[in-house]
């Protein structure tokens, strides 16, 4: 009777402990950001230097995408910017080799989703926020102007959709967003 | 193990299970942005930028106008305010984009070791240097034997044929009569004969008020078709045009003409005569004729033509009557043995009614001076019997599959010293040739077509670069000329063009203009054509009219999906049913319903894929094919479409050197088997359902107001309430707007053994009805069949999941990613457009490799196991929606076109918003013969049909 006892207490806690366990993988797995191949500080250009989203992310406006900036546009400053970095040199190094810089997806939603930047931009612009912080961007990705390294802050799930479209009168019909 | 224990145990588990579930998942992807952003100005990422080219699927040249989404072509429509086909392209057209994405295009040269794959000889992939090498080592040593070098093309015009003359100059290389597969020798004949005129006209069916055809099946595949289909819609709207159409077999085009008689094959020719005899006894030569013209009687041409003594004194007084009137004459009625007298008299009969230069221009005649005949590939397969070629170079064509056999081209290719194919795909030839050059497609060409007098069609790449390692027909000329050392070459085939652009367009501002239309129409003088009296004298003193054909015919004729068969390579175009007969792949013979019954052919089950084979045989023909019956077909009349038998079969006419379609004295038997055959429909005939001729229950005010007790859905919709009209009676079935349908919504091709297992994904489809009137006369409704979007919409209330359920603007909304693939909509849905995914066309299969660069990024890609159906393009809504809400108001009326309405060429598809009455789509809808499919069950669809005029009931009353 004992032992069946021990060896079911011992099974139990081995359990728990492979949840566990498993709860660290999928947090390594999961969670734990991929290193970014630049460490590019958001807060140093949109906090410190008080630089306009849209200075970089120019189709924001304009397009369903937003687009992470050419690499021209990096090196428009930074060719006369005498900044002196271990990161600003890798930055170099791309550009020289004319190579693209391998970005890390943060933000996604799925294909059969239709999510058009500018559609939501123009929204909120229209009621008179600008993209200070707390405001238009910062809806689906935190005030940018004070993280170091981009993460997702927000679910980005149908219900976080659904529920700020309910708030301000969007449409709700499935096409909406729902790719056809 | 204790039950409670147990229990613990799993509730650890699933509570893990659960841990594990939750929270954002991590994207892997990687985000490449340019390095540098593109510096075209129009370009968004993400949005559409339209690309003006020339269409090359035929020889025709329509304008088209490429959609690309950051730099992928993704769909090609016809151009706006082109001078042929105005907006509309054909089914070709649309499916010729496929061609660009094809996985199975050639993407490197590659030579064949002679001696070929039987001795076990091996491909060989070689590079472009070595090629080119090959080449003009080969030419050298075949000059040094005495041997000839030769060059055959598909009809080439523009610019190409300026360098390839130069090439032909510099090399000593002989430049061949282009060959076409439908070279329409035996009507260039005929004009030559009578005007001087070695080429086709234009046939002007816009100005007609009255058009008589006569075999040719000119809202398919002959001449111009969609110029044509589009000219007949205006007409009808401007003149109050009639049509007559008269044929020995049955076509979509006799089916969509106003009135349609049978004329005995071979019989054409007497029809002509007694046209001709009737105009000069009531005076109404305009031009004179000629003498020599033989008289004929009523009573004689009734008993030659089947038609009876009236209906010829109809079509005549119908002819003396118009104003503006139109003979064309072609296709299966000029195939044949007497088809030069048919060209000749059907020419007179234009002459002298005042249609040429009027409603058959020459003036804007295609450009088919080049174009050589099956008698020119007699004599170049006598020259290859004899081995006197050297270089044999072959662009753009098949003739080993193509060409008849009486030519001796195919059986004696490999006596050429070298063959060297220019080819996009490898077919017959390439496979058989030496050597194997990769050809660009045209959507990655600079280039230019001169498909017809005067008008410019630029072609240009709407891509970065080219997807294989490819080069255009143009680059290669340049660069063999200048290797060869004989040639002043530019460095590319763009800037050889550009700088012949240069000269006639007004420098580089022409260009860009040209470049930016898509098109340079410089509006020629007209031609001064007069009839060559000598000529026309002379061979009507030669002509021998046979009488009409007796016995059993078989008709070889070509299809509205493959053209003259070069489209066959592209599979959409095997995956859209024949219009006629539903048949999706495969080859079969159409047997009319008396010989069906006669040869003793089971045709009870109708529903089962599966048809009695029929054996047919000729003189040099033997075919054995499914059947399938035709209704409206003559008795011992048969008809195979050329891409299903061996055009190698075919005869040839001597005196023209048209490829015959028409084969006498065939023996036709019951081969005693069954073969599956891809049919499409369940059945033909509409039984006790009547679909297209419910009675009225249509009530003007339906929208408002209709008696029942639940509210009116009308009231659900705030803004809009999408809906789609159909004009039955303009409708030419040419299924254009399938084929639309399937490139804009991502729709993939999923082969012959899916099809018959009914698992076809097309979202819309052309369902053809026929019916035998009270006077014994077959006519064909055809129901355009998509979604209909209905207020009630039976598949809504048995989906389990709400995957599908109804929005605000009257849509029945799918919702991919919450299907769970019950399929009960599909079973409720009464109008059978629910489509299923089988299997998994995403990353396997169709969107495979450079396939998934055509896909339209707006629609998404669907994967397994989940429904599918028409949407109305609601990616073009959106768009059209984000563009009203960025001018700060309501979607207007044009704003939004759907695929299959835009490429319509008879605009017979309507789209708007339903509750605008002053919409173009709710006058429709209101119109006298409207009405919705099987409208009794009471779902009230969004899709209104219009009843062909015979069908309204105010008509007969």
């Amino acid at each position: 009777m004992r032992a069946i006892l021990a060896t079911l207490l011992a099974g139990f806690f081995s359990v728990i402990a492979l949840g566990m366990l498993g709860a660290g993988a999928f947090w390594v797995k999961y969670e734990k950001p991929e290193p970014q191949p630049i460490a590019y500080p958001h807060d140093l250009h949109a906090g410190k230097l008080n630089l306009e989203c849209t200075h970089c992310h120019v189709y924001v406006d304009k397009s369903q995408y937003a687009t992470v900036p050419a690499m021209k546009i990096c090196m428009d400053c930074h060719k006369d910017a005498q900044i002196v970095s271990p990161e600003i040199d890798k930055l170099k190094k791309f550009w020289e080799n004319e190579e693209p810089i391998p970005w890390q997806r943060i933000h996604s939603v799925p294909n059969h989703v239709y999510f058009s930047h500018e559609r939501h931009v123009k929204f909120f612009a229209a009621k008179g926020e600008t993209y200070k912080d707390g405001q238009i961007c910062a809806k689906c990705h935190g005030n940018m102007k004070v993280v170091k390294e981009v993460k997702q802050t927000r679910t980005l799930k149908m219900g976080f959709c659904v529920s700020c479209h309910r708030a301000e009168g969007a449409p709700t019909d499935c096409w909406t967003c729902h790719k056809s | 193990m204790k039950r409670r224990d147990f229990l613990k145990f799993v509730g650890m588990a699933s509570s893990a299970t659960v841990l594990a579930s939750c929270g954002v998942e991590k994207s892997t992807e990687k985000i490449l942005p340019f390095v540098v952003p593109p510096q075209d100005p129009d370009y968004i990422p993400g949005d559409s930028m339209w690309r003006n080219t020339t269409c090359t699927e035929c020889g025709v040249g329509c304008g088209t106008s490429v959609r690309t989404v950051d730099f992928n072509a993704v769909k090609m429509e016809g151009l706006k305010g082109h001078p042929i086909n105005d907006g509309a392209l054909c089914l070709r057209g649309q499916v010729s984009l496929t061609r660009l994405y094809h996985p199975n295009r050639v993407k490197n040269p590659r030579t064949l070791r002679r001696g070929g794959l039987a001795l076990g000889g091996k491909y060989e992939e070689i590079t472009w240097e070595a090629a080119y090498q090959l080449i003009l080592d080969k030419m050298a040593e075949a000059k040094s034997k005495g041997l000839e070098n030769v060059y055959l093309a598909g009809n080439t015009t523009g610019s190409l044929s300026a360098a390839l003359n130069e090439f032909c100059a510099a090399t000593g290389v002989e430049r061949l009569p282009h060959y076409e597969a439908l070279p329409y020798a035996t009507l260039r004949e005929g004009y030559r004969i009578l005007f001087g005129q070695n080429t086709m006209p234009e046939y002007k069916t816009g100005e007609a008020d009255f058009l008589l055809s006569i075999g040719a099946d000119v809202v398919e595949t002959f001449n111009m078709p969609v110029a044509q289909a589009s000219g007949i819609q205006e007409a009808r709207e401007k003149h109050h045009l009639k049509w007559v159409h008269l044929e020995p077999h049955a076509s979509m085009t006799g089916f969509k003409a106003d009135k349609q008689h049978k004329i005995r094959p071979g019989g054409e020719a007497h029809f002509l005569t007694y046209l001709l005899n009737y105009i000069m006894e009531s005076k109404l030569n305009e031009g004179n004729l000629p003498s020599g013209i033989p008289s004929i009687s009523k009573a004689q041409a009734a008993a030659n033509t089947g038609l009876s003594e009236s209906d010829l004194e109809h079509l005549c007084e119908m002819l003396a009557k118009a104003k503006n009137p139109l003979l064309i004459v072609g296709g299966v009625s000029t195939a044949h043995k007497g088809g030069l007298n048919v060209a000749v008299l059907a020419g007179l009969v234009q002459w002298a009614a005042g249609m040429i230069e009027n409603t058959v221009s020459f003036s804007t005649g295609r450009s088919l001076q080049g174009v050589g005949n099956m008698n020119d590939m007699t004599a170049l397969g006598r020259r290859l019997q004899t081995s006197k070629i050297g270089v044999l170079f072959t662009s753009r064509v098949n003739p080993v599959a193509t060409a008849p056999a009486a030519t001796g081209f195919g059986e004696n290719y490999t006596k050429a010293h070298f063959t060297v194919a220019f080819a996009e795909f490898f077919d017959e030839t390439a496979d058989m040739a030496d050597l194997v050059l990769p050809l660009s497609d045209d959507l990655e060409s600079w280039g230019d077509v001169e498909a017809r007098r005067g008008l410019l069609g630029v072609v240009r790449p709407v891509i970065k670069e080219t997807i294989y390692n490819t080069r255009t027909e143009g680059d290669l000329l340049l660069t063999l000329g200048k290797l060869a050392q004989g040639m002043e070459a530019t460095e590319t085939y763009e800037a050889y063009v550009k700088a012949r652009w240069a000269g006639r367009l007004g420098g580089a501002e022409g260009i860009d203009a040209a470049v930016a239309k898509g098109f340079v129409d410089e509006k020629p003088g007209r031609l001064n054509i007069s009839l060559q009296n000598g000529a026309v004298a002379g061979f009507l003193g030669q002509m021998k009219m046979g009488a009409a054909i007796d016995g059993p015919v078989l008709y070889c004729v070509p299809s509205v999906r493959t053209g003259d068969g070069r489209s066959k390579v592209l599979p959409l175009t095997s995956e859209i049913p024949d219009p006629l007969t539903t048949v999706a792949y495969g080859g079969w013979v159409s047997v009319s319903k008396a010989s069906a019954e006669k040869l003793g052919l089971q045709n009870e089950h109708l529903v089962i894929k599966e048809r009695p084979v029929v054996k047919v045989e000729a003189n040099s023909v033997s075919l054995e094919l499914p059947h399938v019956v035709q209704p409206g077909l003559p008795e011992d009349v048969y008809v195979v479409q050329r891409d299903h038998m061996s055009t190698v079969m075919m005869e040839i006419d001597p005196q023209t050197g048209e490829p015959l379609g028409l084969l006498s004295g065939v023996s036709v038997s019951d081969a005693g088997r069954n073969e599956k055959l891809a049919i499409i429909a369940g059945a033909i005939e509409q039984g006790h359902r009547n679909i297209t001729r419910e009675e009225h229950t249509h009530h003007h005010d339906h929208f408002h107001g209709d008696e029942t007790l639940y509210p009116d859905p009308y009231d659900r919709y705030p803004d809009y309430r999408w809906g789609i009209s159909v004009d039955m009676e303009t409708c030419v079935a040419c299924n254009a707007c399938v084929a639309a349908c399937y490139i804009e919504n991502n729709i993939p091709v999923v082969g012959e053994a899916e099809v018959l297992k009914g698992r076809e994904m097309a979202w819309l489809r052309v369902q053809p009805y026929y019916f035998t009137e009270e006077s014994g006369e077959v006519t064909l409704d055809n129901l355009v069949m998509m979604c209909q979007q209905c207020d009630f919409a039976p598949c809504e209330n048995v989906c389990p999941v709400y995957a599908t359920n109804h929005d605000h603007e009257g849509l029945n909304v799918m919702t991919y990613n919450r299907c769970v693939g019950t399929r009960y909509c599909h079973n409720n849905c009464p109008y059978k457009v629910r489509r299923f995914n089988w299997f998994d066309w995403t990353n396997e299969g169709y969107w495979n490799g450079p396939m998934a660069r055509m896909a339209n990024p707006d629609v998404y890609v669907r994967p397994k196991g989940v429904m599918e159906k028409c949407t109305f393009c609601y990616g073009r809504i959106r768009v059209a929606k984000d563009k009203a809400k960025d001018e700060g108001r309501l979607v207007r009326e044009g704003d939004i076109t759907p695929a299959c309405a835009q490429t319509c060429p008879t605009h017979s598809i309507t789209f708007g918003n339903l509750k605008d009455q002053e919409s173009q789509v709710y006058k429709q809808s209101q119109r006298d013969g409207s009405f919705r499919a099987l409208e009794s069950l009471g779902t009230s669809p969004g899709v209104h049909y219009v009843r062909k005029p015979s069908q309204r009931k105010e008509e007969h009353a």
